[in-house]
C-alpha cells in the first residue's frame, strides 16, 4: 500500500465526521423544534481494495443521513388527533354555551322565572298595590331580558362558530396546498439524489395540523407522498390538492368538495366539534328552552287574558305578554306603560287577586310532559352539563392517549441534546485522530524523503 | 426508552398545569365558597340547586304573604274589637233606657248611639295596606254610607269578595272578613231538593226579609227540576200588597248537585254558593246562602231563614230616630244588638283562629327555610378545612415540582463539559 493512501482514509475521515457533526448540529438546533425527527449518521466501511493478495481497507464513508422515525405511531397519532379535538372543541363549546345560562346563580333563568310567579304571588295578596304591580312588571322585564340575552347569545355563538367553521375549512385548503407542494418538491429533491428528511418532517407536521383539523385517512406511497383523503373524498397527492367549501343545508353545517353537491362525512376533529354544536347541539338546547318559554307565555296569557285591568276604563282580553318570536320575549307594551293593565282580578274588584294565584300557581304545575316549567328547566341545564363533563371526560382521555403517544414519538425522534453531545465527543475525537494520522503519515513521508 | 430533554419538558409542563388547575379549582371554591360554577361542574347537583332555589323562593314568598296576612288580620282584629266595643256600649244605652228613670232625656241616648254608629262606620270603612278591612274586594269607594236621601245607611259596593293568600303550595288561606259575613243579612237555604223527583217538579218555599228601614217583605223561593241532579231556581222579593219590588223578574240560577253526595257542585255555572240579591229602589240587600241545601231520595223539604232582619247599621239608626222621636227601643231590637255582638266576638274567634293558624305555618316555613338552606349548602356548599388543607398540599406538591425542575431540567452532559 502506497504510503499516501494514509492521506487518502485520513481526508475521508475528516470529511465523514465533519458531515458527522454537521448532522449532529442540526439535531441540537431543532432540539426545542416538535415537528423535528432527529437525523442519525450511518457510517459504513468503504470498499476495501485487493492489491498483490493484500486487502487494504479504504477508511469510511457516509452511507446514509437517516430521519428516525416511527410510522405506526404517526398512524396512531393520526389516529386519535381527530377524537382529541373533536371533544377538547365540544368541551370549549359547550363550554360557552353553558356560560350563557348563568347557572347555577342568582342571575340565572331558573331564578327569574321563579321571581316572575312570586311576584304574581304577592300582587295576589294586595292586588291593587301599584308597588307590587311594578313588581312584577320588573319581573317579567328581567325575565324577558334574559331569555332574549340567552337567544341572541346562541344567535352570536351560532356565527362565531359558523366563522371559525368557514376559516378551517381555509385552512383545510391551504394545508392541502402546501402538502400538494411538500409532495412534488420531496418528490423532486430525492429524484436529484437532494436530502429531503426535513421535507418529510415538514409534510409530517402539515398532516398532523390537518388532522386536529378533521377526519383524515393517510397513505404514504413508494415516492413517500402523501395521499390524503378526508371523509372518504380525495383531497391530496403529490400533483393535485382539492379545494373545499362550506355548506349548510337545512341548518346543518357540513363542507363538501367546490363545485360538488355531496357534503363529506365528518366524523373528527374541530369541525366535526363545530358542526355538531352548530347543527346540534344548540338547535337543540334552544328548541327545548322555546318549548318551555313558549309554555310559559301560553298559559300566562291563558290566565291573564280572561282577568280585569285595574284601568278606567276597565279592560279584559289582554295579554300579558304579547309575544315569544325569533328569540324574542316582549311583554304588552301596555302593561309596561301602565302596570294598571296588569288583568289580575277574576270578578273585576280591585282588591280581587284571584288570577296573580292562579298565575303563581303555574310555577307548580305540570305544564310541560307530566314536568313543572323549572323541572323541565334544570333538565335542559343537567343536559347541557352532562354534555359538556362528558366531553371533557372525553377529552381528558384523548389526551392521555395523544400525550402517550406523543411521549413515544419523542422517545424514537426526539433529539436527546445528552446523545448528541456524547456523539460530538465521540466525532470530534474520531475526527482529531484522523488529523493526527495526517500528521504521522507526513511525518513518514519525511523520514523517508530524508532518506533519499 | 429514549429520554430526550422535550419529554422531560413536556412532562413537566403537563404536571405543573395539572397542579396548577387543582390549586385554581381549590382556590375559587375557598373564595365564593360555592363548589359548583356551572352546571358541568356537577350536572345532578346543578338540577337540585335550580330546584332547591326554586323552592326557597317560593317558601320565602309564603313567608312574605303570611307576613303581610298576619299583619291585615291584626288591623282585622283590632276593628273587631273597636265594633264589638261600641256594640256592648250600645247594648249598655239600650239597658239603661230600660230603667224610666233614664227616659227623661232620650236626645242624649240618640247622640250616644249616634256617635257609636259613626264609629262602628269608620271602622268599617277603614283601610289597611290599600284595602278595607271589611269591603271584600271592591275598593271602587268607602263600601258603607248614607243613601242620598240620608235616611238609610247602604252597601255602597259588593262587600262579598273575599282575599285569599298562598301560604304553600296547596294551601289558599282566605284572610279577610267579608263585609257580608259580619255586616250583612244572610238567608241560608238548608234541607234537601228530592232527587228522584220527575221533571218539572217544583218545590216552593219563603221566608220574611226586610229593608233598612225594617218594613216586612216575603222572599219567594221555587225550585224546579230540569234535569238529573238539577234544578232551576228563581226567587221573587213581594211586598206587603203581594207586588214584586222588582221591575223585571231576576234572572233564574240553574243550580246542580253532586249525584253520590247530594252536595251542591255549582250555582249558574261557577263553584261559589252564594248569590247576592239587591233591590236598590226598595233599600234590600241580602245574601243567599244554598252551603246547607242538598239533594236527596228522602227530601226533607226546603228551609229557608234569615240571620237577622237589618244590618246593624240601619239597625242603630232606626234605634236613635226612634229615640229623636220619643220612641223607647223594642226588646227585638236589644236582642238584634246582643246577636250582633256575638256574632263579632265569634268572628274575632274565627280570626284568632286563622291569626294562629299562619303563625304556626310561618314556623313550619321558616323551618322549611332552613331545611332547604341546609340542603343548598350540602350540594353546593365547600367544606372550607378540606379545601386549604388540599390546596396546602398541591401548593407544596408544586414547590416541590418547581424545586426539581429547577435542579433537573437545565442540567445536561454540556454543563460537564
Amino acid at each position: 500500500m502506497a504510503l499516501t493512501k494514509i492521506f487518502d482514509i485520513s481526508n475521508r475521515t475528516l470529511t465523514a465526521y465533519r458531515r458527522a457533526l454537521e448532522v449532529t448540529s442540526h439535531n441540537i438546533a431543532n432540539a426545542a423544534n416538535p415537528y423535528y425527527s432527529r437525523q442519525r449518521v450511518i457510517f459504513e466501511s468503504d470498499i476495501s481494495d485487493l492489491n498483490r493478495g493484500f486487502v487494504w481497507g479504504n477508511g469510511v464513508k457516509i452511507r446514509d443521513v437517516q430521519r428516525v422515525r416511527d410510522f405506526l405511531i404517526d398512524m396512531q397519532i393520526r389516529a386519535a388527533n381527530p377524537k382529541l379535538y373533536d371533544s377538547s372543541k365540544q368541551s370549549t363549546l359547550i363550554g360557552q354555551v353553558e356560560t350563557i345560562f348563568s347557572e347555577p346563580s342568582d342571575l340565572g333563568l331558573s331564578n327569574l322565572i321563579s321571581q316572575f310567579f312570586t311576584s304574581f304571588q304577592e300582587l295576589s295578596v294586595t292586588p291593587n298595590s301599584s308597588a307590587l304591580r311594578t313588581s312584577v312588571v320588573n319581573a317579567a322585564t328581567n325575565l324577558s331580558a334574559k331569555v332574549n340575552s340567552i337567544n341572541s347569545s346562541l344567535a352570536t355563538t351560532k356565527t362565531d362558530i359558523r366563522n371559525e367553521f368557514k376559516s378551517d375549512v381555509d385552512q383545510i385548503n391551504s394545508i392541502l396546498q402546501e402538502l400538494q407542494t411538500v409532495n412534488a418538491q420531496q418528490f423532486d429533491f430525492n429524484y436529484k439524489g437532494a436530502p429531503i428528511n426535513d421535507l418529510l418532517d415538514k409534510r409530517d407536521a402539515l398532516i398532523e395540523e390537518l388532522s386536529s383539523l378533521v377526519n383524515v385517512t393517510v397513505t404514504i406511497d413508494s415516492n413517500n407522498n402523501a395521499v390524503v383523503s378526508i371523509g372518504g373524498a380525495f383531497a391530496v397527492d403529490r400533483l393535485y390538492a382539492a379545494k373545499f367549501e362550506m355548506v349548510e343545508t337545512n341548518g346543518k353545517l357540513s363542507m363538501q368538495l367546490e363545485g360538488s353537491n355531496a357534503p363529506i362525512v365528518l366524523s373528527g376533529g374541530e369541525l366535526n366539534a363545530l358542526s355538531d354544536v352548530y347543527s346540534n347541539k344548540i338547535p337543540e338546547y334552544q328548541q327545548k328552552l322555546d318549548e318551555i318559554i313558549n309554555q310559559l307565555v301560553n298559559s300566562v296569557n291563558e290566565i291573564h287574558s280572561t282577568g280585569f285591568t285595574l284601568t278606567n276604563p276597565q279592560q279584559t282580553g289582554i295579554n300579558f305578554f304579547e309575544a315569544y318570536s325569533n328569540g324574542s320575549l316582549t311583554i304588552n307594551p301596555d302593561i309596561v306603560r301602565d302596570p294598571n293593565n296588569i288583568a289580575v282580578s277574576s270578578d273585576g274588584t280591585e282588591g280581587n287577586g284571584d288570577l296573580a294565584n292562579s298565575i303563581a300557581e303555574l310555577n307548580n304545575a305540570e305544564l310541560l310532559n307530566g314536568s313543572t316549567l323549572i323541572d323541565s328547566y334544570s333538565s335542559l341545564m343537567s343536559n347541557i352539563g352532562n354534555e359538556k363533563s362528558l366531553a371533557d371526560n372525553f377529552s381528558e382521555a384523548n389526551q392521555l392517549v395523544i400525550d402517550q403517544l406523543q411521549t413515544q414519538k419523542l422517545s424514537v425522534s426526539g433529539v436527546s441534546v445528552d446523545e448528541e453531545m456524547t456523539n460530538v465527543l465521540k466525532f470530534q475525537r474520531t475526527y482529531e485522530a484522523a488529523a493526527k494520522l495526517i500528521t504521522v503519515a507526513d511525518e513518514l513521508l519525511q523520514t523517508l524523503i530524508n532518506m533519499v | 426508552m429514549r429520554i430526550t430533554e422535550t419529554m422531560m419538558q413536556t412532562s413537566y409542563l403537563s404536571n405543573l398545569n395539572s397542579v396548577k388547575e387543582k390549586m385554581a379549582i381549590l382556590q375559587k371554591q375557598i373564595v365564593t365558597g360555592k363548589k359548583i360554577e356551572k352546571p358541568s361542574d356537577s350536572p345532578v347537583g346543578t338540577s337540585r340547586l335550580i330546584r332547591i332555589s326554586d323552592q326557597l323562593g317560593q317558601t320565602q314568598s309564603y313567608l312574605n304573604n303570611i307576613d303581610n296576612s298576619l299583619s291585615f288580620l291584626d288591623e282585622t282584629t283590632f276593628a273587631l274589637q273597636t265594633i264589638q266595643t261600641e256594640a256592648l256600649t250600645v247594648l249598655g244605652k239600650l239597658t239603661d233606657l230600660e230603667n224610666p228613670l233614664n227616659q227623661t232625656d232620650l236626645n242624649l241616648y240618640a247622640d250616644t248611639i249616634d256617635n257609636s254608629l259613626k264609629l262602628i262606620m269608620d271602622v268599617a270603612n277603614s283601610q289597611t295596606d290599600g284595602k278595607y278591612i271589611f269591603g271584600g274586594t271592591d275598593f271602587a269607594e268607602n263600601p258603607y254610607g248614607y243613601s242620598n236621601d240620608n235616611l238609610s245607611i247602604d252597601f255602597k259596593t259588593d262587600v262579598s269578595g273575599e282575599i285569599s293568600v298562598k301560604t304553600s303550595s296547596t294551601t289558599l288561606q282566605k284572610i279577610n272578613v267579608t263585609g257580608t259575613e259580619l255586616f250583612g243579612t244572610i238567608v241560608s237555604m238548608s234541607g234537601s231538593l228530592d232527587e228522584l223527583a220527575v221533571n218539572g217538579t217544583i218545590t216552593n218555599a219563603s221566608t220574611s226579609v226586610y229593608d233598612s228601614f225594617g218594613n216586612q217583605f216575603t222572599l219567594e223561593t221555587s225550585y224546579e227540576k230540569t234535569a238529573d241532579n238539577t234544578f232551576q231556581f228563581t226567587y221573587d222579593i213581594k211586598d206587603s200588597n203581594g207586588d214584586s219590588v222588582f221591575t223585571t223578574p231576576p234572572a233564574s240560577q240553574e243550580i246542580i248537585f253532586d249525584q253520590t253526595t247530594g252536595r251542591i257542585v255549582s250555582v249558574n255555572g261557577t263553584s261559589s254558593t252564594t248569590i247576592s240579591v239587591s233591590a236598590p229602589d226598595s233599600n234590600i240587600n241580602f245574601t243567599m246562602n244554598f252551603d246547607a241545601l242538598k239533594e236527596s231520595e228522602t227530601p226533607a223539604g226546603i228551609v229557608t231563614s234569615a240571620n237577622q232582619q237589618t244590618d246593624i247599621f240601619n239597625l242603630l239608626k232606626g234605634i236613635s230616630d226612634n229615640l229623636r222621636n220619643g220612641i223607647l227601643p223594642t226588646p227585638e231590637q236589644k236582642d238584634a244588638v246582643e246577636a250582633f255582638n256575638s256574632h263579632v266576638l265569634s268572628t274575632l274567634s274565627n280570626v284568632g283562629n286563622v291569626t294562629n293558624q299562619l303563625t304556626s305555618l310561618q314556623s313550619m316555613l321558616n323551618q322549611q327555610m332552613l331545611d332547604l338552606q341546609q340542603s343548598e349548602q350540602n350540594v353546593n356548599g365547600v367544606d372550607v378545612e378540606k379545601a386549604i388543607i388540599d390546596l396546602q398540599n398541591q401548593d407544596y406538591m408544586l414547590q416541590l415540582s418547581n424545586q426539581l425542575a429547577s435542579m433537573i431540567l437545565p442540567m445536561s452532559l454540556m454543563d460537564y463539559l
